[in-house]
């Protein structure tokens, strides 16, 4: 009976928020297909970014980590805070001000070239699709688990879904569709945090601050200071202005709406991690054996909740993943379209607004085929943070700041992070004792001082 | 200082979820706009 009725809700809330996606209107041109007519309001640009980053890593895995090591991850949390603050403060400002800008690949070519351009619009596709793969990895994992279906057609199931109306409706349609499954999780799951605390916390405040302050020592005595720096280094910078949310900088209605979307995205982060880590908290006193940290809330809901919470908690789970996903769909073949196949063919509207359908499908297929190599969600993300940040964030941030960006430097620095960071990620993982997205992302900013200065030489022989 | 913890996270959890009631009514102006 309860297996009946959790596949009876989430089945209804799929073709609900089918119902919504469509609802939001095919696309009419890329405009609109990439940017949402750039009319987005600080609501929606808030709920969709903090849609996108609240993944099954930021929910699942911070409820396990909560039951582990306490409010240790809240500490490391903090600095994705901050990173979305600063992102607010002093870079989607700027990103918003360039005017015909669709993709951070645009606004590297426009501070600097268009080979850079391309550079950048490989490496934001390949970077989308391996966060897509993760994300269809994940939400394979939840449907397999509720249907018992076979984990590849699950896996297929959520990735035609989200395909579906992330093809027609564009930024748009995911915007809408991400808000729509941000009220969802941000009112479920803090209210039955909130059930859980009112009715099932044994010991009251005193037990659970007991737990909270054992979890928290356990968590820093286990963890060595070198792996908290890691950990903190890949969440201050390992999605910083990931396509997804450059795009949602790109579409906002005004630069103030912009900046303000991440100063919130920012603060709700802190709360949230508060909210998923209390909740790991409290399944201490109630979960006598420890179920593995990935099963954590699953196995709360299960025994504090009827099975009508626990229906709703997989809707939720759901919505955390295609919310995810469907961005990334969209900023990915966005970046194809604009930064890839603009740069050689001059292409009417319509026929922009084609590519970027047709490559939000053969992205879609990508990630479905990738899900079967994601080892772990956790270390699929960091996977996809360690190459990131090297690979794009010099180049980017500096080119918004300094007045004339050389090309040189934005080439060498691109091209430098990402080998440096796959060589040690997947070559020589035990070649360097510290953490590799530090290796990869000074080498970066070496080759970026390198370039700088030899372009500086050429252009001063050229005066001479 | 126990107790304290306790209303954190409750203020918390409060807070995420006036957050999820604001998007929900900013989606549904937004959609009425889109309509008009």
């Amino acid at each position: 009976m309860d297996t009946v009725l959790s596949v009876a809700v989430v089945v209804a809330y799929m073709v609900l928020l089918t119902f919504v996606a469509m609802r939001a209107r095919a696309a009419r041109e890329f405009a609109e297909f990439s940017l949402a007519g750039r009319a987005l309001p600080l609501a929606l640009v808030f709920g969709s970014l903090a849609a996108t980053y609240v993944g099954p890593g930021f929910s699942i895995g911070f409820v396990g980590k909560g039951f582990k090591s306490g409010f240790l991850f809240l500490v490391i949390g903090l600095a994705y805070a901050v990173q979305n603050i600063l992102v607010g403060l002093l870079l989607a400002p700027r990103l918003r001000a360039l005017k015909n800008c669709h993709t951070l690949g645009d606004a590297i070519g426009q501070k600097y070239d268009r080979k850079c351009q391309i550079v950048a619009g490989i490496i934001s596709v390949g970077l989308c699709a391996g966060f897509a793969a993760v994300m269809a990895k994940a939400g394979g994992d939840v449907l397999h688990d509720i249907f018992a279906l076979p984990h590849w057609s699950s896996v297929i199931i959520i990735v035609a879904i989200t395909a579906l109306y992330t093809t027609f409706g564009g930024l748009r349609a995911s915007v809408i569709t991400d808000a729509f499954q941000f009220s969802a999780f941000a009112i479920l799951l803090p209210a039955a945090l909130l059930l859980v605390l009112g009715s099932h916390l044994q010991g009251g405040a005193a037990a659970f601050a007991q737990q909270a302050s054992d979890a928290t020592i356990e968590g820093f005595s286990s963890t060595p200071p070198i792996e908290i720096i890691g950990l903190l280094a890949a969440f201050l910078l390992g999605e910083t202005l990931i396509p997804p949310y450059a795009n949602r900088a790109l579409a906002s209605r005004t630069t103030r709406v912009s900046r303000n979307g991440f100063i919130l995205a920012g603060l709700f982060s802190t709360v949230w991690f508060m909210v998923m880590i209390a909740l790991g908290i409290a399944a201490r006193s109630i979960i006598r054996e420890d179920p593995g940290e990935d099963y954590v809330l699953l196995n709360l809901v299960q025994s504090t909740m009827p099975a009508e919470c626990y229906a709703l908690l997989l809707v939720v789970l759901v919505s955390v993943v295609m919310s995810s996903l469907d961005s990334l769909l969209n900023a990915g073949a966005v970046a194809f379209t604009q930064d890839i196949v603009k740069p050689f063919v001059k292409l009417p509207n319509s026929a922009a607004l084609n590519i970027g359908r047709a490559s939000t499908i053969v992205i879609a297929i990508i990630a479905a085929a990738g899900a079967v190599a994601v080892p772990s969600i956790i270390s699929g993300l960091l996977i996809c943070y360690t190459i990131w940040a090297p690979a794009i964030l010099p180049t980017l941030i500096i080119g918004l700041w300094i007045k004339r960006p050389r090309p040189l430097a934005g080439i060498l620095s691109m091209g430098v992070g990402t080998v440096v960071a796959i060589t040690l990620k997947f070559i020589f993982p035990n070649l360097i004792e510290i953490p590799a997205i530090i290796a990869a992302l000074a080498s970066a900013l070496l080759a970026y001082g390198l370039g700088h200065w030899i372009e500086n030489i050429k252009s001063g022989e050229h005066k001479g | 200082m126990k107790v304290l913890l306790l209303v954190l996270v409750v203020i918390a959890a409060l807070f995420a979820i006036a957050s999820g009631v604001w998007v929900a009514i900013a989606l549904v102006r937004y959609k009425a706009e889109d309509q008009t």
